[in-house]
Formats: C-alpha cells, structure tokens, sequence
C-alpha cells in the first residue's frame, strides 16, 4: 500500500462579491496583510487575492467571480462565503491517487494557475461535500 | 420504485433546497439555474451515499435530469 504524501493547509478560499471591499475589510477588522495583487485566472473564471495573519504560514484566498457565466456565480448567488480548503503537496499525482482511493470525486485534473506561477492544481470533492484543491508545492518564498 | 423515488427527491432536495417538491421531477440541468457542474458532482456524491453505489465519472454525462437520474437507477 502506497504512502499518501504529506500535505498540509495552504488556504482557505472565500468567495466575495466585490474584492476591494472585502479585502478592506478583512485588513481592517482582523490585521490581515495582502500578499498578492488582484490576479485574474481566466482557467477557473475568476478574480483571486491572497491574505495573510502577521506570522500565519496559511493564506485567505478571496475569489470573486469575472462574470455571470463564471463558475464560481452560483456560489455567490448563494450567498458567498467559506468555499474551499486548499493543501499543498510535494507530489500533486499520488496526493489525488490517495484522496481518490479515500472515495473523493476528482472534479478537476491538473491543470496550470495563473495565481501560482503555472503551478498545477486540481479540484476534488469529499462525501462531505466539502471541496478540496489541491496545489503543487513551490519553491522557497513563493505563493 | 416509489421508495425510490422519495429518496432521489430527498437528494435532490439536499443538493438545490430552493426547489419545491413538486418541481424536483422536473428539475434538470437546462431547467434549473443552480444545477451547475459543482451542483452536479454534489449530485451525484449524495445519491452515491444514498444508494450505497459508485457512478462512474463516464456516466454522469447522462445524468442531466432527474428523470434520467431516476432511470439510471433503475438500470443498475
């Protein structure tokens, strides 16, 4: 039996309707920092920013949709908020090999993001209904 | 075949709660605005739970109404 690799939490995504506001908010109510720009990945329809806690090594990824026909718009129309966890492994395959033999759905195969440099990613999702990404680990300092 | 149906309308109901009861028979994918392709895999992930069954990722295409849903089950 195979090991499954080492992962751990990278972000948590929430979805948002406007993003300068809410990135203003969480800036100002709880102290996040903003690590990124306004990045536009047209692959998963969508506006994304990330934020982080002084000291915290886990993100807040902000997500907004980049139109109506966006994947993301029905999340949004049900209100927003909490979407996603994000993980990150060294080994993107054998991470989905054993999620998927943990009976998770695999709902997007790897594929390049914009927001982390062309690094791949993939969607899955649990029989908790909880949508899981899954991202490939990067070098030192990076997203 | 009625119990079925009952329980494929509970799934349903989980999945798009703002439907009526009446219209989930009806629901599909072109007729309902929330039944997008993440609806559908939750869909799908439920009725597994439900049914105690796997769906094979090649046959979900075909799942894109609760009638052909319904269908489906009969068939397995």
């Amino acid at each position: 039996m195979s090991v499954a690799p080492p992962v751990r939490l990278h972000h948590v995504g929430i979805v948002v309707p406007d993003m300068a506001q809410a990135c203003a908010s969480y800036v100002g109510r709880f102290g996040f920092e903003v690590l990124s720009d306004v990045i536009h990945d047209p692959t998963q329809t969508a506006y994304v920013q990330f934020l982080r806690m002084p000291g915290d090594s886990t993100y807040v990824e902000l997500v907004a949709p980049d139109g109506p026909a966006s994947t993301l718009a029905n999340a949004l129309k049900k209100g927003g908020g909490l979407n996603h966890l994000c993980y990150v492994t060294p080994d993107l395959a054998g991470s989905i090999a054993a999620m998927t033999a943990e009976k998770m759905r695999l709902i997007r195969p790897p594929t390049p993001a914009v927001a982390f440099g062309g690094r791949q990613i993939a969607w899955l999702l649990g029989r908790d209904l909880a949508l899981v990404e899954l991202v490939e680990q990067g070098p030192p300092g990076s997203l | 075949m009625a119990d079925v149906r009952e329980r494929l309308i509970e799934c349903f109901l989980s999945v798009f709660p703002s439907l009526e009861r009446d219209a989930v028979v009806v629901a599909s994918v072109d007729a309902t605005e929330a039944w997008d392709s993440l609806a559908n895999f939750s869909l799908v992930t439920v009725i597994e739970e439900e049914f105690d069954l796997q769906i094979p990722s090649d046959d979900l295409e075909q799942l894109t109404s609760f009638a052909s849903v319904e269908a489906y089950l009969a068939s397995r």
